[in-house]
């Protein structure tokens, strides 16, 4: 029941990003990881992909920063893995892309299993999807 | 010291040991340490084995020993309860990993605490008890070239030999993932506030049950088995309290159920549980199990 309400919670955090998504592609990237990420999803030709990866990792960031109930960071991926299939989206669909959200994520360091209990390690776990979400900013 | 004579249980009745264990242990009785929760189970039920199904993704363990190492079968169930509490009520920032592995309890109860004593199959619940505590408890699992992956019960026994016991490449490890406190249990009320706080407690007896569970769900006391299980739940709120015992034998037994309890499950009277096998003094709580950081995150989420 409780997972219910957290893919719902996700999913209107999507719809909510779709709605203020931007009229062009706007890519924000500090470091050669998230260019990298950029690069890559430059080169993806579905328009419709595009809008599905934005709406994945902005709404990721935005549920992140305001959802108290995961304690863990190893909680979020199942989440996020219901929510993807729920639209249909098959990871490794375009791998060069895969790869380079791959390699940020480790620069990043989420691949290390963290606790989420205070509001600042919310924020730096949002933080790492909000990098992602700057990167692949599209409408 | 009474001798195993076969058969698919083990637990050996011996309470010379049971008393030299005790007096190695910071709280070997859990009287000692009662008074800040007594009575806080009253009234309450309480289904440890939900927590192992959560925990576990719904990979519930169904034990099935093949030869007599009830007793770490039974130390393993309550080593699974333990953990499951820590992750799903304590928020632990740990993983389940896989359940608990018996054959290094086993051989370790026997070997490293016994001391080589017991001749064939079988064990004593307070070395059970005092290895889990002292060398720790490990998930199914490799560890180097030493593979528990499945139960083997030829591996249990072969370990537990006199002059064997658990791999040496093995204790390091294991001494890492301790019970962090044991304690003797007698009485029901004990037993139904250390399940309320969420302790398992694993029980020893020469007590034998009914294979088949009345209407509601209970078992009748019936033969006897020199055996250990362990509690699973308490049910203090029903008009029949009494506690799930879980055995280690499979789908053993059959009749209706309450509460979605596990297969190989019973309930068993307040009263009965007290008087048949707590009394007999190789009864155990576990608290607390140091257990695993979660590994490397999945990056390829996209």
């Amino acid at each position: 029941m409780k997972k219910a309400v957290l893919i719902i919670a996700l999913l209107v955090g999507f719809v909510g990003y779709q709605q203020n998504a931007p009229a062009e592609p706007q890519v924000v990237a500090s470091s050669s990881e998230l260019d990298q990420v950029s690069k890559a999803f430059s080169e993806i030709q579905s328009t419709e992909d595009k809008v599905l990866i934005y709406k994945l990792f902005s709404g990721s960031a935005e549920y992140l920063k305001n959802c108290k109930s995961l304690q863990a960071t190893q909680q979020f991926d199942p989440i996020l893995g219901r929510v993807q299939s729920s639209y249909g989206w098959n990871r490794e669909k375009y791998p060069a892309f895969t790869d380079s959200v791959s390699a940020y994520l480790v620069a990043a360091g989420y691949n290390v299993p963290k606790p989420l209990t205070t509001d600042q390690e919310r924020l730096d776990f949002a933080g790492i999807f909000e990098g992602l979400a700057e990167a692949t900013k599209y409408e | 010291m009474s001798e195993f004579l076969g058969g698919n249980d083990g637990w050996v009745d011996d309470p010379a040991a049971v008393e030299s264990v005790m007096n190695d242990l910071p709280f070997p009785v859990f009287q000692d340490v009662w008074t800040p929760i007594k009575g806080t189970g009253k009234g309450k039920k309480i289904l440890l084995y939900e927590f192992i199904k959560e925990a576990s993704g719904g990979k519930f363990p169904h034990r099935k020993q093949t030869v007599g190492d009830c007793v770490a079968q039974g130390a393993a169930y309550a080593v699974d309860a333990v953990k499951s509490v820590d992750i799903v009520i304590n928020k632990e920032f740990e993983e389940w990993v896989a359940e608990t592995a018996t054959e290094d309890i086993y051989a370790g109860s026997r070997v490293q605490i016994g001391k080589g004593r017991i001749r064939g199959d079988g064990s004593i619940g307070a070395w059970a008890a005092r290895y889990v505590n002292e060398y720790g408890a490990l998930p199914r699992g490799k560890y180097g070239n030493v593979d528990l992956t499945t139960y083997s019960g030829s591996k249990a026994r072969s370990w537990g030999r006199s002059g064997a016991g658990v791999p040496q490449t093995l204790i390091p490890v294991a001494k890492k993932h301790p019970v962090l406190t044991v304690s003797k249990v007698t009485t029901y009320e004990e037993v139904r506030d250390l399940i309320s706080n969420g302790y398992a407690v694993t029980i020893a007896s020469n007590q034998g049950f009914s294979s088949r569970r009345d209407s509601e769900g209970f078992a009748a006391p019936k033969g006897s088995w020199a055996h250990q299980m362990c509690i699973l739940g308490v049910d203090d709120e029903y008009k029949r309290p009494g506690v799930l015992v879980q055995n280690s034998w499979g789908t053993w037994n059959g009749g209706p159920k309450r509460h979605n309890q596990p297969n190989g499950s019973f309930w068993v009277d307040a009263e009965e549980i007290e008087k048949r096998i707590l009394k007999k003094g190789d009864s155990w709580a576990f608290s607390g199990y140091e257990g695993f950081q979660p590994r490397e995150l999945n990056t390829r989420i996209i």
